[in-house]
């Protein structure tokens, strides 16, 4: 552990694979390159007969004779090349040389972060050219995100590249990953939730307090981490809060990957296995996309996962723990009121650690991790029960549904959702199944090695024996994906189930391919199957991507939907209306005059449902008397409603009428409010059409 | 100055730069984002990691007895950076929950003088904690660059950032110039009341990609009130003219305005209506109220 450039901050600490006893001592390149090549090829030899051995003999489960026999042969190559004691080491001989001779400790990384740029530059080429041609030319933007990691990816394997050269490809990765998600639309958000947390940082800039109410999403000003230093940013940089949001996504994105580099090696005692984990990380279905928005998820985060390296810090430390401990108590409440799954998921993991301990017959009562779980516990309980009440109930509902819903398919009594067909029908071209699904594949099946490699190397560390069994939720919880998952539970857990992923794959590969038996056409093909399983991830995450590209208006299709004249009617709300006002209207309208236009809108949330007063061809008693209920003053009419079904799968809520009807909402429906006595027709902007209900008698 | 405190020096001088900054009325945004940037993301988180952690007070070169010096730092120097940002992050938010209780709340002067304070006060820690720690203890143990490699490492980041600004650069261009049909926006509402009389207004804002020329006409009740033609705007030009109702106009009225452009005189290109009702003063008020 720690390169011969910067000293071992834990004198006290060895590897994993470093021998008892080891002691340091100058080492003489020269006179030790002789011995150094015999006993290369010694342990060379020793590891594949020792592999054969091994096959052979009894000692092998029972269980893995049992397997198919390229399994066993795998199982078998695995537990041989388990015996190599530095799976690292090329060479020490020509690693020293290596760096001594280096140009400096940055190695490859110019390069590669040119290189990076370069992929950001073709990434960025797919939006514009989709914007030129008016025809969708994503794969171009992938083609620009396989030319942003593969090229890193490839130089993690190598053992020769220095550990402060790892830390800046992986923040050179993220930084040029995150840009390209930022050239998709860099003068709007792309999705839904980002607008729901604009709302709440509006709030904060307006009233410079906390805690105002968020029609849009009401659990949102109950965890105001990620919006206070939204709202610090702004004010201090009078930037907006679109270009403040960009930036602290961007920076918690920074800070989430070089942490998780942080974490992996002081987890594993390897900077190789740490890059690697941390490359393994960036695959999961989240990283790309939906962890690179402005959420709460995005700060929590990298909160959660520097947090754990502080914790790490203080479980091997032997000095400087009072302090240690004081920056994590900042750190844990700080994650308590940014993100409620984030926060509870690493207290779970927290109490699951010392679970692990007492399991190894480790110290559990003194130990840091059970200090903190138990503050954990006590600070999430309190903020949930005092002040973020709702949550219960928010949190529990979607939850309790895809469960349920999970059990019917297991019992055969529920359907099965349509796998690579989203809510509006839309489906991933042959290509794009075929890659999510050799992903997956990839990823799932090489759990089991490298939880076998976890149990031979590390069983007796409680913290990567506790990721290990962590990692064997991830299969489980893809069994979502096989029902009308709203809660997301599949797509959601990965950034937290990919902490133990990460590792244990990283793991199992160092191992069956030790440093020394790497070639070029090893590592090559390792960089392509990352590369693969990296993709795959991202149509995970995102579905069927055809509106991923900008492009000309699409009903109900989030981004594809915010144009000028929807944000300029928006605008005009709050210029002339003021702010503040009942509005009701479609989905993604909702969230631009709630943003743009500062209004009051109506959810579901607030528990009326007001969709069946868009859908009928006449105005009826009832529905003046529901639109009273809700106190709503305007209703904004998107006429472009009636031109073709919502992308997503609604118009106004779900379980709305007419949500299986082939044929879009009728013109004459959304048209009907023309004539009603006491509705006036306030503003026309040809699609945007706003009236008042003021006039409508009580 | 001691050359071991020049990092909190030069610490402390931003925080007072920033505290100043605030101060002054009118200031261009660009040097506001200079200085906010390092407050909000890694000033605090610094100053706090100098005074957690102390740097070794034993000297750098080891004795040949000694294997390395004693540190009391648990981490590499790397690691600064990253816990510069999570500390500064976590400070960030658990001092927004301090400064809402604050009557202030969260505003720019707020927010200025908490993380400057936090700043300064950490610094003031490390600097006494350092009071002891000899100079050569602060300098890093990296390996020296050469000169030729600097060049290089400079010329391949300078050209991955360039050609990174660019990429979003030219992206930001090309959204704006998107193509997107051409609106006009025209509306009625009700106006402020001219004496006894009910007024609305009415008002344009063209979005069109040229020069359009419109005309209005008002209808009361069905009978035309009030036409104006050839009204010309340029693209993002606006017009607003109020109406006034006068005594001879039924308490009820049900105003109608529509919109025609110059090109399509026939075709009615948007329309809006509102409907208002002239009543009677309360006790302590004379003369009519209009409301919708």
């Amino acid at each position: 552990m720690g390169s011969p450039l910067e000293p071992d901050p834990f004198p006290g600490q060895r590897s994993p694979s470093q021998p008892a006893g080891e002691a340091e001592r100058p080492i003489d390149i020269d006179a030790l390159a002789q011995q150094e090549t015999v006993l290369m090829l010694a342990i060379s030899e020793l590891t594949e007969a020792e592999a054969a051995s091994t096959r052979e003999t009894v000692l092998m489960p029972k269980v893995v004779a049992k397997l198919p026999l390229p399994f066993q042969r795998l199982t078998g190559t695995v537990l041989g090349r388990l015996q190599d004691p530095d799976p690292d080491c090329w060479s020490r001989t020509l690693t020293q040389r290596a760096l001594k001779s280096s140009a400096s400790t940055l190695g490859w990384f110019p390069l590669l972060a040119l290189l990076d740029a370069f992929g950001t530059a073709v990434a960025a080429l797919g939006p514009i050219l989709s914007r030129l041609t008016s025809s969708d030319q994503e794969n171009i933007f992938w083609l620009g995100l396989a030319l942003i990691f593969a090229p890193s990816f490839l130089r993690l394997l190598s053992p020769l590249a220095s550990r402060r050269e790892r830390m800046c490809i992986l923040g050179g990765l993220s930084l040029c990953l995150y840009l390209a998600i930022v050239v998709l639309n860099p003068l709007h958000f792309i999705f839904a939730d980002e607008y729901l947390h604009w709302r709440t940082v509006d709030n904060i800039v307006r009233t410079g307090h906390l805690f105002g109410e968020n029609s849009l999403l009401t659990i949102s000003p109950f965890y105001p981490g990620l919006e206070i230093v939204t709202d610090a940013l702004s004010k201090l940089s009078g930037l907006d809060t679109f270009t403040a949001g960009l930036l602290v996504a961007g920076i918690s994105h920074l800070l989430l990957v070089l942490s998780l580099f942080r974490f992996y090696e002081l987890a594993s005692g390897s900077t190789r296995i740490a890059g690697l984990a941390t490359a393994i990380y960036m695959t999961n279905s989240e990283f790309f996309y939906f962890n690179s928005l402005f959420v709460y998820e995005t700060l929590a985060l990298a909160l959660a996962v520097f947090l754990m390296v502080m914790l790490v810090y203080l479980e091997r430390s032997k000095r400087g723990r009072g302090a240690l401990f004081l920056g994590a108590c900042l750190v844990l409440g700080a994650l308590v009121i940014t993100h409620h799954i984030t926060d509870l998921f690493f207290v779970g993991l927290l109490i699951f650690w010392v679970l692990t301990r007492l399991f190894l017959r480790q110290t559990v009562v003194k130990a840091p991790p059970t200090g903190l779980a138990l503050l954990g516990v006590l600070l999430s309980a309190g903020w949930m029960i005092f002040v973020a009440s709702p949550v219960f109930g928010y949190l529990l509902s979607p939850i309790n549904t895809a469960v349920t819903e999970l059990e019917g398919v297991l019992l055969h009594s529920g359907a099965v959702r349509q796998l690579f067909v989203d809510r509006s029908g839309l489906s991933a071209p042959l290509w794009q199944r075929l890659v999510t699904v050799a992903s997956l594949a990839l990823t799932v099946l090489g759990l089991p090695f490298g939880l076998l490699s976890i149990w031979r190397k590390y069983r007796q560390q409680a913290l990567v024996l506790t990721l290990g069994l962590l990692a064997l939720l991830y299969p489980v919880s893809q069994l979502f994906r096989f029902v009308n998952d709203h809660a997301g539970i599949a797509d959601r857990s990965a950034p937290f189930l990919y902490l133990a992923v990460g590792i244990v794959l990283a793991i199992f590969l160092a191992h069956l391919w030790p440093a020394r038996v790497l070639r070029w056409r090893h590592a090559l093909l390792f960089t392509l199957l990352g590369t693969l399983v990296f993709q795959g991830g991202i149509f995970l995450g995102i579905g069927p991507t055809s509106r991923l590209m900008p492009g000309s208006y699409v009903v109900e299709g989030e981004a594809r939907s915010v144009t000028p004249e929807s944000i300029q009617a928006a605008l005009w709300t709050l210029e002339y209306l003021h702010a503040d006002n009942r509005v009701v209207t479609d989905r993604d309208n909702t969230l631009l005059f709630g943003t743009y236009g500062d209004q009051d809108m109506v959810t579901p949330s607030d528990g009326v449902s007001l969709s069946p007063v868009f859908f009928t061809t006449d105005f009826f008693p009832w529905e003046q008397s529901l639109l009273q209920s809700a106190h709503v003053q305007y209703m904004v009419i998107d006429l472009r409603l009636s031109t073709a079904r919502p992308d997503a799968g609604y118009y106004y809520e779900q379980g709305e009428p007419e949500t299986n009807s082939p044929t879009p909402i009728s013109r004459q429906a959304l048209t009907k409010f023309d004539i009603v006595p006491g509705i006036d027709r306030l503003f026309d902007s040809g699609n945007i059409i706003i009236y008042s209900l003021g006039g409508l008698s009580g | 100055m001691s050359r071991k405190n020049l990092d909190l020096m030069l610490l402390l001088l931003l925080v007072i730069i920033n505290l100043g900054w605030t101060l002054v009325p009118e200031h261009p945004s660009v040097v506001d984002l200079i200085f906010a940037l390092p407050l909000v993301f890694a000033l605090p988180g610094y100053a706090l990691t100098e005074a957690l952690f102390k740097r070794s007070s034993e000297p750098i070169t080891p004795s040949p007895q000694q294997a390395r010096p004693r540190r009391e730092r648990p981490f590499h120097g790397s690691d600064r950076f990253i816990l510069s940002i999570g500390l500064s992050l976590s400070l960030d938010i658990v001092g927004g929950l301090l400064l809402n209780v604050l009557p202030a709340g969260l505003d720019a002067l707020s927010w200025t003088a908490l993380l400057s304070i936090l700043t300064i006060v950490f610094s003031g820690i490390a600097l006494y904690r350092r009071r002891d720690t000899p100079v050569n203890a602060q300098k890093g143990r990296g390996k020296p660059l050469r000169l030729r490699s600097t060049l290089y490492a400079g010329a391949m980041l300078g050209l991955a950032v360039t050609l990174a600004t660019v990429s979003v650069w030219v992206s930001t261009l090309s959204e704006q110039q998107q193509a997107s049909p051409d609106f006009t926006q025209f509306w009625i509402l009700q106006a402020q009341q001219m004496s006894d009389n009910c007024a609305a207004l009415v008002g344009i804002h063209s979005s069109e990609a040229v020069t359009t020329t419109y005309s209005v006409d008002v209808t009361v009740n069905g009978v035309r009130a009030s036409a104006w033609s050839s009204i010309v705007l340029n693209p993002q030009g606006e017009w607003e003219q109020p109406i006034s109702m006068g005594a001879e106009i039924d308490n009820s009225m049900y105003m109608e305005a529509h919109l025609y452009r110059s090109d399509q005189p026939g075709v009615v290109y948007r329309n809006v209506h509102l409907a208002m009702n002239r009543v009677q003063g309360g006790a302590n008020q004379s003369g009519q109220q209009c409301s919708v």
